[in-house]
């Protein structure tokens, strides 16, 4: 009896096991991992070009907190077919970061309105949760560095003075340390964050990165900036 | 029995591994227009102008619910900024309001908790049946604007009357994204929206001045629907 069962349990422990292995050893596309230098990122999406639609949430029973537009729908793509297509759309492709804190394992492509890239250490249903986020729209008429410095300087004498005008490499930023996130499902979760914007190259950028990530985090980013093909 | 075991665990697997999370309707209803200008169109629209027809409806639980009626200038997706006027009835942060209502709200960089600043304005009501323009404008160094904008964070708000602005806020960043005309019903979909009216739904441009909107996106959440007319003119229903 015993006999049987331990040859019975032999074959229950192989129709677990190898179903088991093939299966892991079969990896979706989707986990196909796409590198920017040294760093190594997953699509944290389920299939390439899939529509996000972000729904709005509220307190039920309570009045809203704002009365919030709605998030657009955007396409979803892993950083390499990202690329490819803000290629097809832009024509070239903004500058990325070549540096990252190490817990960046996924990195995703959101294209809409406005284009998203965004770096996250767990899957994310959308840019909203995201570690990182680098906004980018075409924007050919920058602002010069004296509206810039002008826009800064009123909002300090308005009281906020959260805002500073500063030069990373060539380009200058405003930044925020402790910027509102806009949105209360966010909020809740990150509370306020390191915020950067800035114009290089035709491009309107807006970085913005959420704990665990620092100031210092969010500067050691800006600083590693280079065109995707360097 | 070999063959069987693996069929039912990869199957098992396979249907977890693909299961989606829920899609769940939010606290929020919209019907309206996103502009959606492509992220590499040059772009630059430092002002939204759209005629809204004001309707009444009954709000149920009016404490706690709402619905507004709107044009915005989104400054950011990521996080989410932006400007905006239109009317409202209902209850919003400490306010209650029991017919239309006039109001500005901003949320930007200084904006925590996500808790808006939201500007109720006292100069008039809208009454039902009634049209009025809303707009935005961000007026800095434009030619000919009175009284002059010195700083570049200006936003400025006008209702009915495009010579004179009715409030103004200063925002960081200040530079426009998007723009979107949306009729927004608030915690519950027993609010009904039908005669809702929008038209003539303009851009600002500096050299054009104020222009037709030449593109949109719609949106309708279900029960609510949208009938689109054009690009710069829609009707939404439903709800109730």
């Amino acid at each position: 009896m015993n006999k049987k069962l331990g040859e019975y349990g032999t074959f229950i422990l192989l129709a677990i096991i190898v179903p088991m292995a093939i299966f892991l050893s079969f990896k979706p596309t989707t986990q196909v991992k796409y590198k920017i230098g040294d760093f190594e990122f997953e699509y944290g999406g389920d299939i390439e070009g899939e529509t996000i639609k972000i729904m709005e949430l509220g307190n039920l029973g309570e009045p809203a907190t704002a009365t919030s537009p709605p998030y657009p729908p955007f396409k979803r793509y892993s950083l390499t077919s990202g690329i490819q297509a803000v290629l097809n759309e832009y024509g070239e492709v903004p500058l990325l970061p070549t540096w990252f804190p190490e817990e960046m394992k996924f990195a995703d492509v959101y294209m809409g309105p406005v284009t998203i890239i965004s770096f996250s250490d767990r899957k994310v249903s959308d840019f909203r949760f995201a570690n990182i986020t680098i906004q980018v729209k075409l924007y050919p008429n920058p602002p010069s560095l004296d509206e810039l410095n002008k826009s800064v300087e009123y909002g300090k004498q308005q009281g906020n003075n959260d805002l500073n005008l500063v030069q990373i490499g060539d380009t200058w930023v405003v930044l925020s340390e402790k910027a509102g996130l806009g949105d209360p499902e966010v909020e809740a979760m990150f509370g306020p964050s390191p915020l950067a914007w800035f114009f290089k190259d035709n491009y309107y950028y807006i970085i913005c990165v959420k704990s665990p990530l620092t100031p210092q985090d969010m500067i050691k980013i800006m600083e590693s900036l280079k065109p995707a093909n360097q | 029995m070999i063959l069987i075991l693996p069929l039912i665990y990869s199957e098992v697997l396979l249907v977890t591994y693909q299961i989606q999370p829920a899609y769940a309707q939010g606290t929020s209803w919209y019907v309206g227009y996103f502009d959606y200008t492509p992220p590499g169109v040059a772009y630059s629209h430092p002002g939204v102008y759209g005629e809204i027809l004001t309707i009444d409806a009954n709000v149920p639980s009016i404490t706690t619910n709402m619905y507004c009626e709107w044009v915005a200038t989104i400054l950011s997706y990521s996080p989410m900024y932006w400007v905006q006027v239109g009317y409202l009835k209902g209850a919003i942060q400490t306010w209650v309001f029991y017919s239309p209502h006039y109001y500005v709200e901003k949320m930007d960089q200084a904006n925590t908790n996500g808790v808006s600043t939201f500007v109720p304005l006292n100069t008039s009501t809208p009454s039902a049946g009634s049209w009025h323009s809303y707009a935005t404008r961000r007026p800095y160094y434009f030619p000919g604007e009175s009284p002059p904008s010195y700083d570049p964070s200006e936003w400025r708000f006008y209702i009915d009357n495009m010579g004179a602005y009715v409030w103004r806020f200063f925002v960081t960043p200040y530079i426009p994204i998007d723009e979107q005309a949306f009729v927004e019903v608030y915690g519950t979909s027993q609010i009904r929206i039908t005669g809702s009216h929008f038209r003539n739904l303009r851009f600002f441009d500096a050299q054009l001045y104020w222009y037709y909107w030449d593109r949109h996106v719609a949106r309708a959440d279900s029960p609510y629907t949208i009938t689109e007319v054009s690009h710069h003119e829609f009707y939404a229903n439903g709800g109730g």
